[in-house]
């Protein structure tokens, strides 16, 4: 029986062959999607477990203990790109060693990461090379978390690290170590999944149909000549068997060859290690067990009507038509997820059960378009069939949708689902665009950069000077950073020449003239009178915050701009001819510093606050903008996901639109022969596929963008936007894609149809 | 009944009158038809003619290129030498798009099996190639449903092909085959599928409603007793008539 199973599959001719073949590659495509997606919290893992050293445990008591060391850890940036500046200072021997280095560093030198090191060679060391001074070897893979990672670890001297807040650390973590993705991200990546998921199954079911026809044919011959409906089975089981095995095994191997590919992905800003990209081996074995049994399930219950009787397949009579109970779970996977997010409100996405139910109920709402799909698809047939002026291609269209709708929907489904997870995720990646910051101030425009100093950093007094003088650098704003307690909250003011700000900053409508203090719209009147300066920054060592007095006099507040919001702008700006001698020695507390917005001029001005800070903060405007890269590169991950899903779901609707012409070339032909022009054909064709896209697809859509939206204010995101045009547009681009798929089939239409095949059938 | 020809091809009304009484002027000629599929020589020189209102039947063995003499003479294949003239003029000449206007308008077809459209009721399928002469929907159904009293099918127009027996199917063919008022039905192996009963009530209604209607009927069939019906017998024999019948 297993012989005779091969043999009717395989040495059916080039036709059987291709129908197994494209269910083998369906099949290993979806064991593809499933064993990355399998894979994604492990390698998230791996990626924490392997940067674990970088966050130890500071030891309880600050006075220096046998095997301990200083530490700080500086998220420095170079174009962009977290660069992860570690400052050690060996405290007593044995120090602790991190991992992935032969010896702690001394002062001057650094061990640095692959990345980094080829970075280092790459450009001058005025932009980046200068601030972890020598190279004395590399950082191990073990340490990074990916390959793309800079990271140093630099050798410091322990003064250095003491005033800068190092701590002490006596040990470094081992062990594996929970992922750190934020909740919402959790969600998104859940959702994106599943979503995922959908159009794999639709295209796997597709391909599956392909060679379903001719085999129902044949082996409905078979129970004709007298085999049982187990043997029928039997058979068919062999020839699933056959191609979800290949599958699997494919789907292995296409997960190994797509897996450097995937980790070339960023997430968090760095890409990932490939040998990291590994599914868990007992889920992953279940798997790819469950490929098979799943593929010979479906194949069995498709021969259901076989088996009942063998002219099942040679006589057709009206179907039972589906009833509008298919909206049923639809409705109620849609309910649980608004009821599960509305009564856990906010807490749906920190909790992981309730992400759990919030993950099965969007994909029942998913599964409930492609079980209510059929229905709609029929409700679209039934109109079309009203239209006053449709001719033959109308009718022929109209009835073969409402006469088989799971058929005439089965070949959209991949695309409907792509538009419902599409639309659903334009909304998640509007919020991703809106949590990623991309509302900019004034303060982040183009080529700024800006420099939070660390606590009393000591600055050379050339600094300002030196910052000037660096190639691209075009104005330097030392700002000297203090706080006005005023009642209970405190007025936070900078003593920065007004002239230097309007140069820097570029603040629309700055009038210096206006007055010697300036006043942020909206603070309310500031009263005339006496006031204390606080700095902001405790000198090192010291006690006492620097203050400095400030008399107010009502002739020398001025209104600031309307253009005075967000960002790090202060309420005051205190021109400091106002201060006594004394108070001008108010530490400074950030540089923003202009440049003409080259990579090599903002780098270089970070490196020289670097070394004059290790601690400074030191940012660009585009860093500034994107303060939250994870969202954004999430939007772009998911945008990534969509095309693919686009694309598998073309394949599913270009592999059905050809079955359907195949199964049907007999009747079409015979329509030809009788006169029916072509372009007829091409028509109906084209209504088949394309009434139930627009009606479902626009269904779908509006069902994913009124879901998100549901799902995001429910879950407390902030900054909702509405669905813009971009909606509309991916509606309409995809429905576009896809009749241009039906088109491409148009030809083998015209050419499998033609009358004089006649003969051959 | 009216049925707006394109203007381009101009197809007289057939007069209703006694087979071959027009017969110096065939409606439906072939001559020296030769076609070759591969190294099968499937007709090898092949004359025939159809008069109005006449009914040919092609007879001969398996294989012997009936129905690719039907084919040919129907515009459906291309003969590789001689010529088919309709109503005088040659079909060879006319391009592809022409011919397909000439099958729906001029030309009806009865096969063995599989021609009506499963997904359609059964006066549907009868309107259908109404629908793509562009009459409108309702008059080409009403105009349908005049056909199923004469062919024994009142009541049975919503019905589905996959709901009629075999010999209900063929008459709807031949009701679809018919309601254009076509000048020749070619009919392949029309009672093929049916049994002795079912094919000759089929044969009856068929050849009467086309003789009512004035239409030449080309008739493949390897059972004489089909044959039975015809005014006149051809028989093909490796691609050759072999002998004629009157």
């Amino acid at each position: 029986m297993i012989r005779l199973g091969l043999r009717l599959a395989l040495a059916g001719g080039r036709g059987s062959a291709i129908g197994v073949a494209l269910a083998a590659f369906a099949v290993a495509l979806g064991t593809a999607v499933l064993l990355f997606a399998l894979s994604f919290l492990p390698a998230l893992e791996d990626r924490t477990t392997r940067d674990a050293w970088r966050a130890p445990a500071p030891a309880a008591d600050r006075a220096p203990a046998d095997g301990s060391l200083l530490w700080a850890a500086i998220g420095d940036r170079y174009d962009g790109q977290p660069f992860a500046r570690i400052l050690v200072a060996p405290l007593s021997a044995p120090a602790p060693l991190p991992p992935g280095i032969p010896r702690l560093p001394r002062a001057g030198e650094a061990f640095v990461s692959p990345a980094l090191a080829r970075l280092i060679a790459s450009v001058p060391p005025d932009q980046v090379g200068n601030r972890v001074g020598l190279v004395a070897g590399t950082i191990g893979d073990r340490a990074l978390r990916s390959p793309d990672e800079l990271v140093a670890v630099v050798g410091a001297d322990e003064s250095t690290l003491r005033s800068i807040g190092g701590s002490i650390v006596t040990e470094f973590p081992t062990g594996r170590e929970p992922h750190e993705l934020p909740p919402l991200a959790v969600l998104l990546v859940t959702l994106a999944v599943a979503g995922a998921l959908a159009p794999v199954g639709v295209f796997v079911a597709t391909a599956t149909r392909l060679s379903a026809t001719r085999r129902e044919q044949r082996l409905a011959a078979l129970r004709l000549v007298g085999a049982t409906p187990v043997q029928a089975i039997r058979l068919a089981t062999v020839e699933a068997l056959l191609s979800t095995t290949l599958g699997a095994v494919g789907g292995v191997a296409l997960f190994f060859l797509l897996r450097p590919l995937v980790a070339q992905i960023p997430l968090g800003q760095t890409t990932w290690w490939p040998d990291a990209i590994l599914p868990p081996i007992l889920p992953a074995l279940a798997l790819l067990a469950a490929v098979p049994v799943v593929g010979v399930a479906a194949a069995t219950i498709g021969l259901r009507r076989l088996t009942v009787s063998p002219l099942g397949v040679q006589r057709r009579a009206t179907p039972a038509a589906p009833r509008a109970l298919r909206i049923v779970p639809l409705t109620v996977a849609t309910g649980v997820l608004l009821f599960v997010l509305a009564a856990f409100r906010g807490e749906a996405t920190s909790n992981p059960a309730l992400l759990v139910v919030v993950g099965l109920a969007f994909a029942g709402v998913i599964g409930g378009i492609a079980y209510a799909g059929p229905w709609l698809t029929t409700l679209v047939g039934r109109i079309l069939a009203r239209l006053p002026r449709g001719g033959a291609a109308t009718l022929l269209a109209a009835r073969r949708l409402v006469d088989d709708p799971r058929g005439s929907f089965g070949a959209i489904a991949g695309v409907v689902m792509a538009v419902f997870v599409a639309t659903a995720f334009l909304s998640f990646a509007g919020v991703a665009r809106v949590q990623a910051g991309a509302g900019s101030s004034v303060e982040t425009r183009p080529g700024r950069v800006v420099a939070s100093l660390s606590q009393g950093a000591e600055l050379p007094e050339s600094l300002p000077a030196r910052l000037a003088e660096l190639p691209g650098v075009t104005g330097v704003l030392p700002v000297r950073g203090a706080q006005v307690p005023v009642d209970q909250s405190p007025i936070f003011a900078w003593v920065a020449p007004c002239a230097e700000v309007t140069t820097v900053l570029d603040l629309p409508g700055l009038d210096c003239a206006a007055g010697r203090i300036l006043v942020r719209p909206g603070l309310g009147g500031l009263a005339a009178g006496s006031y204390t300066l606080v700095s902001d920054n405790l000198p090192s060592g010291a006690s006492q915050a620097v203050t400095a007095p400030l008399v107010v006099r009502a002739r020398d507040l001025g209104d600031g701009p309307a253009s005075w919001t967000g960002g790090r702008l202060p309420d005051l700006i205190v021109d400091p001819a106002l201060l006594p001698a004394a108070g001008r020695s108010l530490p400074v507390t950030m540089f923003y510093v202009a440049t003409d917005g080259s990579i090599a001029a903002q780098e270089r001005v970070r490196t020289a606050i670097s070394a004059a800070d290790p601690g400074a903060w030191v940012r660009t405007a585009a860093e500034q903008v994107t303060t939250n890269p994870l969202y954004d590169e999430l939007g772009r991950v998911i945008v990534l996901g969509l095309l693919g899903t686009m694309a598998l779901a073309g394949c599913s609707l270009a592999v059905a639109v050809t079955t359907s012409i195949a199964d049907r070339r007999r009747q079409f032909a015979l329509l030809r022969s009788a006169g029916m022009p072509a372009s007829s054909l091409r028509r109906l064709v084209l209504l088949q596929a394309g009434a139930p896209l627009v009606g479902v697809a626009t269904f779908s859509a509006a069902l994913g963008v009124g879901i998100t939206q549901a799902i995001l204010r429910l879950a407390n995101a902030q900054d909702v936007p509405a669905p813009d045009l971009s909606v509309a547009v991916v509606v309409v681009a995809s429905i576009g894609v896809a009749m241009l798929v039906v088109l491409l089939a148009l030809p083998l239409l015209e050419r499998l149809t033609r009358p004089e095949t006649l003969r051959t059938e | 009944m009216s049925i707006a020809f394109p203007s381009n091809l101009r197809v007289p009304a057939v007069p209703a009158g006694s087979p071959g009484s027009n017969a110096g002027r065939p409606v439906l000629a072939g001559s020296g038809l030769r076609k070759r599929f591969g190294q099968n020589e499937a007709l090898r020189g092949v004359d025939v003619s159809l008069a109005p209102g006449e009914i040919v039947a092609v007879m001969g063995p398996s294989g012997s290129g009936k129905s690719t003499l039907l084919h040919c003479l129907a515009g459906i294949l291309t003969p590789d030498e001689g010529s088919v003239t309709f109503e005088g003029r040659s079909i060879g000449t006319l391009s592809e798009a022409d011919r397909t206007r000439l099958r729906r308008t001029a030309f009806g077809f009865v096969f063995q099996f599989g021609q009506l459209v499963p997904e359609l009721s059964a006066v549907e399928n009868v309107a259908l190639p109404l629908l793509l002469n562009g009459v409108g929907r309702r008059d080409a159904e009403r105009t349908a449903a005049a056909w199923f009293p004469r062919l024994g099918l009142a009541g049975k127009e919503r019905r589905r092909p996959g709901e009629m027996s075999g010999g209900e199917a063929q008459r709807v063919a031949v009701a679809r085959a018919l309601v254009i008022g076509p000048s020749v039905v070619f009919a392949d192996e029309p009672t093929g599928s049916l049994d002795s009963l079912a094919g000759e009530q089929v044969m009856e209604l068929f050849t009467a409603a086309a003789a009512e209607s004035g239409a030449s009927i080309l008739l493949v069939t390897h059972e004489a007793r089909v044959a039975a019906y015809a005014h006149r017998e051809i028989v093909v024999r490796d691609g050759r008539l072999s002998a004629g019948i009157a």
